[in-house]
């Protein structure tokens, strides 16, 4: 895993195996999935627009597992900030009284909703993992291909979507 | 009327209480499929009960599998409210017996229809709100 | 981005009457904020004074854009619940006996939105009335946008919109998966027509149909308007038809020759003579 595999912003790397990850979901599905989220949780300003710089520190990020016929990692990383906002809407509280748990099980949602909703789409079968999230920077663990890094604005502050594929797709 | 909320996210589990609690309806939570058969055992049985997939120590398709093995639970209306929407899992947990299916990311509004389509209606709940409905129509 | 001066507020409101003929009321200003402020970021404006300048100077697709975010509503599948009970236990009987010897059966929605309502009566139909699965089926759906009408061709639904009273099993039966979204199986998507149409102007000539529905539509246009629509739909009602409007409207003290008739816990107006 090498900083050469990371695309441009807005962009995706293609993957180059056959109906690897690029083919089956794209980045526009990826981005319809997580406008969905916020079209929902938080209507009033649901607006995602595309992002242009990737941010100097990624405050929190979150990510889930899949297995099965596909294997990978599906990681959002957002500001503490959004985060807080995020966790204010799903826990109906002011954000500014919201712990660090709190705010935290509420990314690990938000990469539920598009690490399953991802997982759905690719072929069965396919399992998923819970939602693991941190604070501060995430490590590279595992050697795995990028398929997708989606930047992503929501009010000034950046959502990053990564999918990375780890092993190759089950033969059909 | 009183509902079980099984989801292991915290954050889902307040947000469902607060849509339910805003129709008057009771409350309880369990983390896990586990947790939500002892909730089950140990109170009133609920009228419905929310139910995620992928949890640990039980996951929601072993737990409506569970719940429809006990006769005296039958009544009990399941929906299960999840990211999982591949084709032939939702067609598993129906047959599972779940009797409705809400798909994440959902709006609090497919909630209480849902609830109407169960045969649910909870008591109305008088709510302080000057601008009515939201819609243009 | 703040919120529209009053004289936006009031250009919106005759603008959208003059292309809808749909009357954006004095307390609904804060609608206009929330449907538009999207667009305002997305086209990269600052303000909605700037999308009424837009407008203003000849921009047509923002005009489009406009009336749609004012006109469009997240709608449910099986809206009501009491309208399809309607059509289930009265009216579907009724004019499918009617029409046993023919074998044609001719349904207008005509307020479709995003088609949810004409996908609907054709899921109803298609899962309790097979008697008509071979005869000559005219399912209609319009609606004044062309954009909406276009989604509606479609049949494309987010997660969030087909989560909106669709009952499960007709999801894992009528619906596949494709990407984010739940497509329509094309077996009831072959059987619907989708047009744009503007209830508000002079009617086409065009054929008569054995139910209309005409819901929720009505209660925008001023009292002339309604008249009209509900003149024509009358007219062009076949002999024992019926009209579906939204819950609480009514015909009554507009139009004559409606019989009302209870059903599925509402009232349905039937076509006298």
């Amino acid at each position: 895993m090498t900083d050469t595999d990371r695309c441009s912003p807005g962009t995706a790397v293609a993957a180059t195996k056959p109906d690897g990850f690029a083919e089956l979901v794209s980045t526009a599905t990826i981005v319809e999935i997580a406008q969905g989220f916020w079209d929902a949780y938080l209507p009033e300003d649901a607006v995602l627009l595309p992002g242009s710089v990737l941010p100097e520190i990624e405050e929190v990020r979150g990510h889930i597992d899949i297995g099965g016929s596909w294997s990978g990692r599906v990681e959002i990383s957002t500001s503490l900030a959004a985060a807080r906002r995020v966790a204010a809407s799903l826990f109906s509280l002011r954000p500014e009284v919201l712990d660090q748990s709190e705010i935290l099980d509420a990314l690990g949602e938000l990469v539920n909703v598009v690490g399953g909703n991802i997982k759905s789409i690719l072929p069965a079968p396919t399992s998923l993992s819970v939602p693991q999230v941190a604070d501060g920077p995430g490590e590279w663990r595992f050697d795995a291909l990028l398929e997708r890094e989606i930047l992503l604005s929501w009010n000034s502050e950046p959502v990053v979507v990564r999918v990375w594929s780890t092993g190759s797709p089950a033969a059909p | 009327m009183h509902a079980l909320v099984v989801d292991d996210s915290r954050a889902m589990r307040s947000l469902l209480r607060s849509i339910l609690g805003s129709l008057g309806i009771d409350v309880a939570e369990a983390a896990d499929g586990r947790a939500a058969i002892d909730a089950v055992e140990a109170g009133p049985l609920p009228d419905l009960a929310l139910v995620d997939w992928h949890m640990p120590v039980m996951d929601g398709l072993e737990l409506v599998t569970e719940l429809r093995r006990r006769k005296e639970w039958r009544h009990m209306a399941i929906m299960m409210v999840t990211t999982e929407s591949e084709h032939e899992n939702m067609v598993r947990a129906l047959l599972a017996g779940a009797n409705e299916y809400l798909i994440k990311p959902f709006s609090p509004d497919a909630v209480l229809e849902k609830l109407s389509l169960l045969g649910l209606s909870p008591e109305p709940v008088p709510v302080a709100d000057a601008r009515g409905d939201d819609t243009l129509r | 981005m703040t919120t529209a001066t009053a004289e936006d507020f009031r250009f919106l409101q005759q603008f959208i009457l003059d292309r809808s003929a749909i009357v954006l009321a004095d307390e609904k200003q804060y609608l206009v904020e929330t449907r538009l402020l999207p667009i305002v970021q997305r086209v990269g404006a600052e303000s909605i004074g700037d999308l009424v300048r837009a407008i203003r100077s000849g921009d047509r697709e923002l005009e489009t854009a406009v009336v749609d975010a004012m006109t469009t509503n997240e709608t449910s599948w099986f809206r009501d619940a009491a309208p399809f009970d309607a059509l289930r236990k009265v009216i579907l009987p009724e004019v499918v006996a009617a029409n046993v010897v023919r074998r044609r059966l001719s349904i207008w929605s005509a307020a479709c939105s995003t088609g949810q309502e004409l996908y609907s009566v054709t899921m109803l139909l298609d899962a309790e009335f097979s008697e008509v699965a071979s005869w000559k089926l005219d399912l209609h759906g319009t609606d004044l946008s062309s954009a909406v009408v276009e989604k509606a061709r479609s049949g494309r639904y987010t997660a969030l919109e087909i989560n909106r009273g669709l009952p499960a099993p007709h999801l894992v039966r009528y619906f596949r998966h494709e990407g984010s979204f739940y497509v329509i199986a094309d077996a009831l998507r072959n059987k619907v027509r989708f047009e744009p149409f503007n209830l508000a102007r002079p009617w086409p000539p065009m054929q008569d149909y054995d139910v209309i529905l005409l819901r929720n539509v009505l209660i925008y246009f001023d009292v002339e308007t309604k008249a009209k629509v509900l003149e024509q739909a009358k007219a062009h009602l076949r002999p024992g038809g019926f009209l579906l409007l939204g819950t609480a409207e009514s015909p009554r003290g507009l139009v004559e020759g409606f019989q009302s008739v209870p059903a599925g816990g509402t009232t349905v107006y039937k076509k006298e003579g």
